[in-house]
């Protein structure tokens, strides 16, 4: 649990939060290890969760082809979770064996309503969704 | 001994300011030292956390067989590049799609390092491009 709060303390789109906040967080993400050629989200099912890169190579497709990977501690993937769109606009897949942190949707949005200054990183978020697109 | 006369003729004003201006640079670089001192504890830990997480990572393993192995990657997926684009650029989806088909040992995987090794690169528009300088390289490599 430290070790996520940690990790997050160090990346850019929660730099802003307070220790607490970071420690709240936390304790809704869930380390999981993938596998090479796993599939991760899938392109229109219901996006549910989003996923940070702690270790691995991953790559994220769109339905016109175009695709980017991740392979930085900290980057982030199934961001449409957290706009509008009720379900994934793109497939992540690992590329080699990895490491992540799980957040469901609904966790996250329960700790935003229990700690109310987590949510100005929605708008950071939908900066480096920016970015990404 | 503490009239006001006395502490002007000695300084008295001037040696108390200076005396609170040595406590009050003191007091900053003191703030100072202690910032930084947090920020560097939570980098030193932070990079054996990724250590601690990366130490299995096959990425992190360049030896020379390694080299090897994306060398004769190299060679491979250069065919299948060939196939689905006859322009610099082309779709990553497409060629590991067709690395499964064709039955390259480890997709993914062999897709993974020739990023890593920088043979294949983004275009920056969201296409892959086969970089010809770090393929001729790979190609020239002795081992």
């Amino acid at each position: 649990m430290a070790d996520s709060t940690l990790l997050l303390k160090t990346m850019d789109l929660f730099s802003t939060l307070s220790v607490h906040s970071l420690k709240e967080l936390s304790s809704v993400m869930h380390p999981m290890s993938v596998k090479e050629g796993e599939e991760l989200i899938s392109m229109g099912s219901v996006a549910n969760a989003f996923f940070i890169v702690i270790s691995g190579h991953y790559m994220v497709y769109f339905k016109d082809g175009k695709s980017f990977t991740l392979y930085k501690s900290g980057d982030l993937f199934g961001w449409s979770t957290l706009i509008s769109s009720p379900y994934y606009v793109g497939t992540c897949v690992a590329l080699t064996d990895g490491e992540l942190l799980h957040i469901t949707k609904d966790d996250f949005f329960r700790i935003i309503h229990k700690n109310p200054s987590i949510s100005k990183i929605l708008s950071k978020f939908s900066e480096y969704a920016s970015k990404r697109m | 001994m503490f009239n006001v006369n006395n502490i002007l003729i000695n300084n008295g004003f001037l040696l108390a300011s200076l005396g609170f201006l040595i406590v009050f640079l003191c007091i900053i670089l003191l703030a100072g030292l202690i910032f930084l001192f947090h920020k560097f504890i939570t980098s030193f830990e932070y990079k054996k956390y990724i250590m601690q997480h990366s130490k299995n990572d096959p990425l992190f393993r360049k030896n020379s067989d390694f080299q090897r192995s994306v060398l004769h990657s190299a060679e491979q997926v250069r065919s299948l590049i060939s196939i689905i684009s006859k322009d610099s650029s082309f779709p990553l989806p497409k060629l590991l799609k067709l690395a499964i088909e064709r039955g390259i040992l480890r997709p993914h995987f062999t897709i993974s390092k020739l990023i890593d090794f920088k043979v294949i690169e983004p275009d920056k528009k969201g296409y892959f491009i086969l970089n010809k300088d770090i393929y001729k390289k790979l190609i020239n490599y002795k081992g």
